[in-house]
């Protein structure tokens, strides 16, 4: 071989030979800076969208064992829904954030469920829920957390509207895989929360926060006609009427055995009203309970507060218009007026209640109690009988004024004495079979009451496009106020499940609107006046309307020719009235779809050509520098 | 000073240049010779650094490219075959260009170019881009371009290719009052343009150096007397 | 050095604009961004706090408009014959390859603050989250920095600007969407390991980390070091080439 060409495959060896070095210091740099840097990211959004929570650090920190997640993800998701595919980048992302944090103990594997497949089966078998985007295809979004000892824990659907609570959802799983062994929590009501049975088939479901408590305890019905609580975590009881005595001695029992009890007293549920209307029913026999356990209960008296009301609309007297008006026994408490330092309300920012009971607390020898929510000083009250079957304009014209806090929930914690004088089973058959009658404490106990049961109503906490009282699944629920949260701290805290305790809802405070939705509410100040008032006389027609049909209904004798004209005027002016709002509807979309069209023409061409005008500008600018010099050289 | 030591260069197995040895002083005006592929442009492309020797060495002033190339290059103002120019540039953009990247101050950049342009009759073009130049213009605005720095050695090929017979006296003047001080090298194949510059010749025929000589004494090689008759005899001969 | 750097971002910077190029894509490059961003991205119905809708498609625009930026930086001087003048000037190779290499970057740079009027509307209705996008933006430009450094290096080894521009496209898609899992797959690397290698060196991974609002060094050291790397080859290319 020539000299020069040995020269030539040389330089070329060399040459070669370098590149692949610098290839592999390529790899070896991005290989170590990943494994060095990947955990700590510098997060620049403003409301630090990609930081884990400190208490998620702390259960990240607590991960002992490789916990494996099979993210589901339907591939057509990013291609049909825009608003999806974000999502699921965020998902993505926080994800990334557990494995790198986590040092990799936490392993994401990303799946994509196509139609028919085998991962799409293994999704469905895992709980996963199909989204409601698309009819024609089943479309999945969701996740499965497992251990390698078996125990599993699925997400059936993230949904953008569970945004806040994502961090919140996840975290939870993980933690319960930490703690394999679900915790029970006993629930004895007098509504029906649960899947008894024993109720028509619609209202046979299992309530949201049911639900969604399941997802990490063991949920077993109680009965109220026990006469001992059996072995249980926690006990939650959700008391709107009279219990059986013999419930209260079970009660008063698990308490002074150091019970962990959740109680819900209402002396005028709301919900209770839904369900049975028109049964008259008593008033919650718990005083002395609670008295002995320095929460003292204004019997049968409903609170009121004019600074925490919300409003809704209803007729002042019979002939009057229904028009927006604060309601006070409906009560938002503000962030201002739940205590900031117990671990069960930190950081939560509303709780809704109704119509609910008045509290005062005392703490006395043995035990303390602590307020968790109060009211403002702006306080009423009236009677329960009257929040129950009186129309809410009686309520607010029966109302005293107390100027004085209440407390709507509370914390008691330590030692009691019974309520009873002596055993009351004493001699009884009961007494057999049931533990020993105990006179004073023989362990701490841990008590949370709340003088509210529609605080647990799902309407009163979360909107969604599937919310209704008993809603099935809570794949797109997203929480308007705090009271499930409090309601979920509330059992962890009780049943000692300390490692959920405390991830709440992160906050945002960047615009969660999108501009579709800001032009909407902006066309809909125009429009607003005539809207409503159609809308207004569009309620008023119907109720009408409604009315006559009942009357027809009782009384066939009811309709006659006048009746039937004056049904037929009401169904056209309600037609009318309907077609009116939906032509104001209409055109607001037309003139947001005109909108929209404008600015996309305005961004697509107009600023370009400016834009680019603009620099040819400049570069003519300087192109005529440079010619006045070379003539400038040229004159010289 | 230029020493060229047992150059080669070879392309593949093509060997463009073989065994040269010359040296060039300062005050030197060389013609390289020789007909098409003998490797005028090759040595040039090696003497102005573009191209790296296969074989021997190259030194200038003392010092070779492979330690010094920046330096070196910095007393090189080489045109290539074809004068090639940055067509979008205006003429006064490119000797703006030239000069800043052949480290003139902004100072001196603006008499330079006014002096140049007088010297090449490049006023009227100035603002002109280079690609709607006609093919004298250009050549002459590539030669401004490199004279810019006025360096000590200038290395042409073909220069005064395409230009009008003003302008080749002119430029030949140019070259050799240039040559006074420096070191002019062009490489051509017009006769006349050797006996116009009378300077000293390197033959070239197949990549081996022929003849290193002055142009009279080259000519002197044929019966007339002739140097295109003595080019043919010598190139013919080798065949 | 760094004059010689400045002397050829200049010449070659001016020479986007001589050309017509710069307006070219500019134009192509408005144009696509603000129709993807409103009509594929959905802008009005999307939460646009941080630009998601415009930052979701800048990594395909720019991966389809940057190779034509680069594709005559070296090209052309091959196919012009201009690379010997160049490369006889006293000029360092390194602050040549930089030199235009940069000039291809400030463009993109030029690019993303040609989108700005986009951010200055979405902040003036809603409330955007401004170092989110300015995050983003850092990302996008440190993406386009390593793009215009691998398609120099394609530059460097083409004679045609039309090779040169289909050979970096194809280049750059597959740095982007090769997720690198078949290596470990084949060589059965334990899994921890595996996602460890595979998440360090994809182009998806990092960009997905800057666009949401985060900077990582992990993430910096990528982009850069792909860039010094693809212009150590083209370095390396004009050597090899000049013979």
């Amino acid at each position: 071989m020539q000299k020069s060409t040995i020269q030539k495959l040389q330089k070329s060896f060399i040459i070669c030979l370098f590149s692949l070095l610098l290839l592999a210091s390529f790899i070896l740099i991005n290989t170590t800076s990943g494994a060095l840097f990947s955990g700590s990211r510098l997060d620049l959004t403003s409301d630090r969208l990609n930081t884990l929570s400190q208490r998620t650090e702390e259960i990240i920190s607590g991960i002992n064992k490789p916990i494996h997640v099979k993210l589901y993800l339907s591939s057509q998701i990013s291609r049909q829904n825009p608003v999806l595919a974000q999502y699921a980048q965020t998902v993505i992302r926080l994800f990334n954030r557990y494995r790198d944090k986590s040092r990799h103990l936490v392993n994401i594997e990303i799946l994509d469920p196509k139609p028919y497949s085998n991962i799409e089966t293994e999704a469905k078998t895992s709980g996963l829920i199909p989204l409601p985007i698309s009819e024609n295809e089943k479309l999945y979004f969701g996740a499965v957390f497992s251990d390698n000892n078996g125990h599993t824990y699925t997400i059936a659907g993230f949904s953008p509207e569970r945004f806040n609570y994502l961090e919140n959802d996840i975290s939870r799983a993980i933690s319960h895989l930490l703690m394999p062994k679900r915790k029970t929590i006993g629930i004895a009501s007098d509504i029906p929360l649960m899947n008894r049975g024993f109720m028509r088939a619609e209202k046979a479901q299992n309530w949201t926060f049911i639900n969604l408590l399941s997802k990490d305890y063991n949920i077993v019905p109680i009965s109220l006609t026990e006469a001992e609580i059996p072995n249980v975590d926690a006990l939650m009881v959700v008391a709107t009427g009279k219990l059986p005595s013999l419930f209260i001695y079970a009660l008063d029992q698990y308490i002074l055995r150091g019970g962990r009890l959740l109680l819900l007293v209402d002396p005028a549920s709301e919900i209770k009203k839904r369900l049975y209307p028109g049964i008259p029913d008593e008033d919650p026999n718990l005083e002395a309970l609670l008295d002995n356990i320095g929460t003292h209960y204004l019997s049968a008296q409903v609170l009121g507060d004019k600074e925490l009301a919300v409003g809704t609309r209803f007729a002042i007297s019979k002939d009057a218009e229904p028009q927006s008006r604060l309601y006070y026994p409906w009560i938002r408490i503000n962030a201002r007026h739940i205590n900031p330092q117990s671990p069960l309300t930190a950081g939560l920012d509303a709780i809704f209640v109704a119509t609910p009971g008045a509290l005062t607390l005392k703490n006395e020898d043995g035990h303390t109690t602590e307020s968790l929510l109060t009211t403002s000083k702006n306080t009423l009250t009236t009677t329960a009988n009257l929040a129950k079957f009186g129309d809410k304009a009686d309520v607010l014209r029966y109302m005293d004024e107390k100027q004085q806090a209440f407390s709507v929930a509370a914390l008691s914690e330590g030692e009691y004495h019974t309520i009873f004088a002596r055993n009351p089973l004493e001699n009884s058959t009961y007494s057999k079979h049931i533990l020993p009658f105990l006179s004073t404490s023989v362990a701490p106990a841990q008590i949370i009451v709340i003088s509210d049961t529609d605080i647990l109503d799902t309407k009163n906490w979360a909107d969604g496009t599937n919310i209704s009282d008993f809603a099935k699944d809570d794949y797109n629920l997203r929480p308007i106020t705090n009271n499930f949260d409090f309601i979920q701290r509330s059992i962890d805290f009780l049943s000692g499940n300390l490692s959920a305790l405390n991830i709440a809802e992160k906050k945002y405070t960047g615009s969660r609107q999108t501009l579709a939705e800001i032009f909407y509410n902006g066309e809909m100040k125009n429009h607003k006046e005539n809207y409503q008032k159609i809308s207004s006389s569009l309620e008023d027609n119907q109720r009408k309307l409604d009315t006559i049909n009942i009357m027809l209904k009782s009384n066939s004798a009811f309709g006659t020719a006048k009746t039937l004209g004056e049904i037929d005027a009401l169904k056209n002016k309600i037609l009318e009235e309907q077609t009116g709002l939906d032509k104001i509807e209409y055109q607001i979309k037309s003139a947001i779809t005109q909108k929209e069209h404008v600015i996309a023409l305005m961004h697509t061409v107009l600023i370009p050509i400016f834009i680019l005008l603009l620099i040819a500008g400049i570069h003519f600018w300087f192109s005529a520098r440079s010619r006045r010099q070379a003539r400038r050289i040229n004159n010289e | 000073m230029i020493t060229v030591k047992k150059l080669g260069k070879n392309f593949g197995p093509l060997k463009a240049l073989d065994n040269i040895n010359f040296t060039i002083a300062a005050g030197e005006i060389v013609t390289l010779l020789g007909p098409n592929g003998a490797g005028k442009s090759t040595l040039m492309r090696l003497l102005s650094g573009y191209l790296e020797p296969t074989a021997g060495q190259i030194e200038i002033f003392g010092k070779t490219y492979t330690s010094n190339r920046r330096q070196i290059l910095s007393q090189i103002g080489y045109v290539p075959e074809n004068a090639p120019l940055y067509g979008e540039m205006t003429v006064f953009e490119f000797l703006k260009f030239m000069s800043a990247a052949r480290n003139l101050s902004a100072k001196q950049i603006a008499p330079q170019i006014s002096e140049l342009s007088d010297q090449f009759e490049l006023s009227e073009v100035l603002n002109q881009k280079c690609e709607t130049l006609s093919k004298g213009f250009k050549r002459r605005v590539a030669i401004a371009g490199v004279l810019t720095s006025s360096p000590r050695i200038l290395i042409l090929d073909e220069p005064t290719e395409g230009l009008d017979p003003n302008q080749k006296y002119i430029t030949r003047q140019f070259f050799k009052d240039y040559a006074k001080n420096n070191i002019v090298i062009i490489s051509t194949h017009i006769m006349e343009e050797v006996t116009a510059l009378s300077s000293r010749v390197i033959l070239l025929n197949k990549g081996k150096l022929v003849k290193d000589t002055t142009a009279e004494r080259l000519s002197e090689l044929s019966p007339d007397n002739n140097l295109e008759t003595a080019f043919r005899r010598i190139t013919n001969k080798n065949k | 050095m760094s004059k010689q750097i400045c002397l050829i971002f200049q010449k070659e910077f001016a020479s986007f604009f001589r050309t017509r190029l710069a307006y070219f894509i500019l134009g192509i490059y408005l144009f696509l961004s603000m129709f993807c961003t409103f009509y594929l991205g959905l802008y009005f119905d999307v939460i646009n706090a941080n630009l998601f809708s415009f930052f979701y498609f800048q990594v395909n625009i720019l991966m389809l408009l940057i190779p034509a930026l680069t594709m005559r930086l070296w090209a052309d001087e091959y196919k012009t014959g201009n690379i010997e003048l160049l490369l006889t000037q006293p000029l360092s190779y390194t602050a040549v390859v930089i030199g235009k290499f940069l000039s291809a970057w400030g463009l993109c740079l030029l690019l993303l603050i040609c989108s700005a009027p986009l951010w200055l509307f979405t902040a003036l209705n809603i409330s955007t989250d401004n170092l989110n996008i300015l995050t983003s933006y850092f990302g996008c430009f440190l993406i386009s920095g390593s793009m215009c450094a691998v398609g120099c290096m394609v530059s460097a080894f083409n004679k045609s600007p039309i090779v040169a521009y289909l050979a970096s496209v194809l280049l750059l898609t597959l740095i982007i969407i090769v997720d690198y899992n078949f290596v470990f797959n084949t060589f059965s690397f334990p899994g921890n390991l595996a996602i460890r290698f595979t998440q360090s060196l994809n182009f998806f991974y990092h960009q997905s980390t800057l666009l949401s609002g985060q900077i990582g060094v992990d993430n910096i050291i990528y982009y850069l070091s792909i860039t010094v790397f693809a212009l150590w080859l083209n370095r390396i290319t004009i050597e090899y080439k000049r013979g």
